[in-house]
């Protein structure tokens, strides 16, 4: 199988501002993801992670530099266009609470549908299709406020899929799960970025659970940021000194954070 | 599933309609009345121009201006994420009253009396945007949705002691003329003034159906729209438009009419079950207009003496509306 | 049972004993006002002004006694006026209006809702700084009315709106009810209970003998005037049209200028809320429809129509039968209390022309143009 760039940053320095009063909180990414990559980005809270994932979704605008999905500048492809290469799923609250699931998920076909969003034969397929892949086809008749909340997180999980683009970005995607429904949704990028060779980004603090999922990590600290595989990551010992100074350790072996003992 | 509320309410609307046209302050015998409808010849001149010039511009009014508030009230309740905003909730029937009052003072006009001429609209619509803006502004610092509204509430009293202090310089009839429009009417509109008050409320009404589609994008939220494919910018000014489109020219024409903005669209989600507006635009208009007529019948019973102030009955259908939602927001949908 | 008699013997003994000491001299009854009842005794007056809202209380009861007199213990309970009255503050326009007539102008200190008077004369003392502003009638200026230390505070009475700080000023407030009388010559009568502050009772009486010998003449003619034409009134205000209740003052000029007032069988003293509906099933062949308003412009057929539609498809609007009076135009609610009269024969020239000469036109009163 070829394989495929699905998004590329080069020399992107991100923060807030304009010009001069520019606040920057991370300088000189560059990284590269394929087709079927599952990449994880760490650091500490107030590192940039969500920073840079905003800019990666072009919601903010990067102080310099460049991303590029699917061979085209994220800033200069319009907002359907962008729709159609890059889904994200968020933590936020919603008021959706008195949509059907499917109706959730077909919001997903936003950027396919016409000026008043009516769904097409296809549309309704895809819909579907994304709910089985997440496994809750048998809940598309549920109000999303009957789900519980790792289901919920399943239901933006298929949107972001109904909205057929190469790559997904999640922003703490297992934040306020119990400990089964991480690992479930872990497992399920997992799957998707196999199965359905989905290229997908998220920043997590489950950083144990997905560390073992993960084949890319992008590494935040003190506004440097390294991209390694996994494996090297965790050899060089990156993964190591990421909470260094919070006097936490990391055990290769067991693969753990743990803390230092003097 | 979703069909059933929106034929209901249909079919209820057009009742509450004709109702309008036979029923009134006045007994007008049915036969005639019927007639009169159906363009015969009649010997009730009396009935005939109470029905045609009386009672079927009131009729529409009422149709229009209640499915005007409602989708307006729904409109910022999605666009604000917060279920308890609405048009007078949010002080903008204020600053659409503020904008009349002084157009009223400047031109010398009584208030209500040559009310809705376009001046007036233009001047509620002027009103009506600037509070919005200023709601706007607030609404990205103050993120809490219950501030919010009790920023709209004094955001309210401001422009209300505005008006206040207009008045002070008023003569003694215009402050009783404003004391009066106050109390809300559907009566005012009449055929002659129809052709402005039916083609701008068309136009926010269709405007807002336009909307429908990044309506439902922004139930998941600004961020979740955006990945979408919302121009939210663009989105947010559209809403704001129709809003103050469909806020000015009804308290221009009606004056500032309480809850119909606020209640109805709960009406219409309890109705239909459902957040998504394809199925609860329709409905709010419907339940907007139903409202409306059976506030006018009530005001207009024949066993009373007179009419009845519109703001007087309103909140007796609105209020019960919001603290029902309230109290069982844990079991309703769409709060979760 | 005979214990019973001696009490009720001791009793009127007691009160009999008590008025001695002022003897009753004169009971002056008056011909029409209900609201206030005078009588007087040797060396003072008592005015009883009974409470509007129920006449069975009476809402106060003032002794006037001359400046010249000494007061006595023997005098009954009451707001002690001590007359003539050299200085007022004065609530309402109208009764500066009466005050003036009674050429007494030179007493009023103190004025409210100076924007809404139109005495321009009074005006200009105001801005001169003789005359106190005192702000709104409904809330005035407390810290004014003490600076300026009227003998006696006139206001208008409003049911329930006792006001409580200037209360205890210790200033008589005298009440005016005189709104409240709903028969033309009644309101004027009170007149006579203002003049007697100042005591300059023989102006008053000889303004009001004038006054009631003119209305009656032409009462009068009214009354025998052969045919009656209908009449309906006012606007719509809002979803509501108020009429004149069929007991009300209005009603009652009507009447007496020979004229068929649509809801003279309605007992109402003040105003009566209908609707469009209800007005025109009444009044959609009325002959006449006369209205007070108070516009920059005067009002026309056209500027009605525009105001409201359906207005045109009364009988009277047709026929181009529709009067109107401007109050800001002419002084119609300043003169009317003391000068029904006038508005009486306006109605009467509007109603029967044909009993006055062609020369002869209306004070207040226009016909309204085409535009």
């Amino acid at each position: 199988m070829e394989i495929t760039t699905v998004l590329e940053v080069k020399s992107l320095t991100i923060g807030y501002g304009k010009d001069a009063s520019a606040t920057k909180i991370a300088e000189g990414i560059n990284f590269a993801l394929n087709q079927g990559e599952l990449a994880l980005i760490l650091g500490c809270n107030g590192a940039g992670k969500s920073t840079l994932l905003r800019t990666l979704s072009s919601v903010q605008h990067p102080l310099s530099g460049e991303v590029k999905i699917c061979g085209e500048d994220i800033f200069e492809t319009s907002p359907r266009e962008l729709a159609q290469r890059v889904a994200a799923v968020f933590t936020d609250k919603t008021m959706a609470g008195g949509l059907l699931v499917e109706e959730v998920v077909a919001l997903g076909r936003y950027p396919y549908t016409g000026f008043f969003g009516k769904m097409g034969r296809e549309d309704r397929e895809m819909v579907q299709s994304s709910l089985s892949l997440v496994g809750m086809a048998g809940k598309s008749k549920k109000y999303l406020s009957q789900l519980s909340d790792g289901e919920r997180q399943k239901i933006m999980i298929a949107k972001a899929l109904a909205q057929q683009t190469p790559l997904i970005i999640l922003d703490e995607p297992t934040a306020f799960l119990d400990l089964p429904s991480r690992i479930e949704i872990l497992y399920l990028l997992k799957r998707l970025t196999k199965e359905e060779n989905k290229t997908i980004l998220l920043s997590t603090h489950d950083v144990e659970q997905s560390l073992s999922v993960a084949d890319k990590l992008l590494l935040i600290k003190g506004g440097e940021v390294k991209f390694k595989s996994t494996a090297e990551a965790i050899e060089c010992g990156d993964v190591e000194s990421l909470f260094e100074e919070r006097g936490i350790a990391f055990d290769k072996n067991t693969g753990r954070f743990i803390p230092k003992l003097k | 599933m979703s069909r059933r509320p929106i034929l209901f309410l249909s079919i209820l609307t057009l009742l509450l309609f004709i109702a309008n046209l036979f029923m009134g302050s006045v007994n007008i015998p049915f036969a005639d009345a019927f007639n009169v409808l159906l363009g015969f010849e009649t010997d009730n001149k009396v009935a005939e121009s109470i029905v045609l010039q009386s009672r079927l511009p009131q009729a529409i009014t009422a149709l229009l201006a209640g499915a005007s508030l409602a989708v307006a009230g729904l409109l910022l309740q999605t666009a604000f994420s917060n279920p308890l905003a609405g048009p007078s909730i949010l002080g903008i029937t204020s600053g659409a009253s503020l904008g009349v009052a002084v157009v009223m003072l400047a031109t010398g006009g009584v208030m209500g009396a040559v009310s809705g001429s376009m001046t007036n609209v233009l001047g509620a619509f002027i009103g009506a945007i600037l509070t919005l803006g200023v709601i706007i502004l607030f609404s990205m610092v103050v993120r809490s949705n219950v501030m919010l509204l009790i920023v709209g509430i004094m955001v309210g009293y401001v422009t209300n002691s505005a008006i206040t202090l207009l008045n002070f310089f008023a003569s003694e009839k215009n402050v009783f003329s404003y004391t009066i429009w106050g109390m809300g009417d559907f009566s005012s509109v009449s055929l002659s003034d129809m052709p402005l008050f039916v083609g701008v409320s068309f136009i926010g009404i269709i405007l807002s159906v336009l909307l429908m589609k990044p309506l439902n994008a922004l139930l998941l939220g600004d961020r979740y729209a955006a990945n979408l494919g919302v121009n939210i910018k663009r989105a947010r000014v559209l809403l704001l438009l129709c809003t103050g489109l469909l806020t000015a020219i009804v308290t221009s024409y009606c004056g500032p009419i309480s809850f119909l903005g606020l209640a109805v669209p709960h009406v219409a989600r309890l109705m239909t079950k459902s957040s998504n507006h394809h199925t609860l635009l329709p409905a709010t208009l419907l339940a907007g207009s139903a409202t409306a007529l059976v506030c006018t019948l009530v005001c207009s019973m024949p066993w009373q003496s007179g009419v009845l102030p519109l703001n007087a009955i309103t909140p007796i259908f609105g209020a019960p509306v919001i603290i029902y939602v309230i109290i069982n927001r844990s079991k309703i949908e769409y709060f979760n | 049972m005979f214990s019973r008699v001696i009490y009720i013997l001791l009793l009127v003994l007691f009160v009999a004993c008590s008025k001695t000491g002022g003897e009753r001299t004169i009971t002056t009854s008056n011909d029409y006002a209900q609201g206030y009842a005078v009588e007087k005794f040797d060396g003072y007056t008592v005015v009883e002004v009974q409470n509007p809202w129920d006449t069975l209380k009476v809402l106060q009861r003032y002794i006037l006694v001359s400046k010249s007199a000494d007061l006595s213990d023997e005098m009954p309970k009451g707001v002690v006026v001590r007359t003539p009255v050299e200085s007022a503050a004065v609530y309402a326009s109208l009764h500066c209006g009466m005050i003036k007539e009674l050429g007494k102008e030179s007493v009023i200190t103190g004025i409210c809702d100076v924007h809404y008077n139109a005495d321009n004369d009074l005006k200009r003392r105001v801005a001169e700084g003789e005359v106190a502003d005192l702000g709104s009638s409904f809330l005035p200026d407390v810290e004014k009315i003490v600076s300026i230390a009227p003998e006696v505070i006139i206001v208008s009475s409003y049911k329930d709106n006792r006001d409580d700080k200037v209360a205890r000023l210790g200033i008589p407030i005298i009440e005016m009810a005189d709104y409240m009388e709903s028969v033309p010559l009644a309101r004027t009568e009170w007149i006579k209970f203002l003049s007697m502050l100042f005591d300059c009772e023989y102006v008053a009486d000889s303004l009001f003998r004038e006054t009631e010998a003119q209305y009656n003449n032409l009462a009068e003619m009214g009354r025998d005037a052969k045919n009656r034409p209908t009449l309906f009134c006012e606007l719509k205000t809002g979803g509501v049209w108020y009429q004149p209740g069929g007991d009300s003052y209005m009603a009652r000029l009507y009447r007496d200028a020979g004229i068929d007032y649509l809801w003279c069988d309605n007992k109402d003293k003040g105003s009566i809320s209908l609707s469009y509906e209800e007005v025109f099933a009444r009044g959609a062949d009325a002959d006449l429809w006369i209205m007070k308003y108070a516009d920059e412009c005067d009002k026309t057929l056209k500027s009605l129509k525009d105001e409201y539609l359906p207005y045109r498809n009364f009988a009277s609007y047709k026929t181009k039968n529709v009067w109107g009076v401007n109050a800001l135009k002419v002084p119609f609610y300043e003169e009317m209390p003391l000068y029904p009269q006038y508005v009486l024969r306006d109605l009467m020239l509007i109603a029967h022309p044909e009993l006055f000469n062609e020369s002869d036109t209306t004070r207040y009163f226009k016909k309204l143009q085409d535009e």
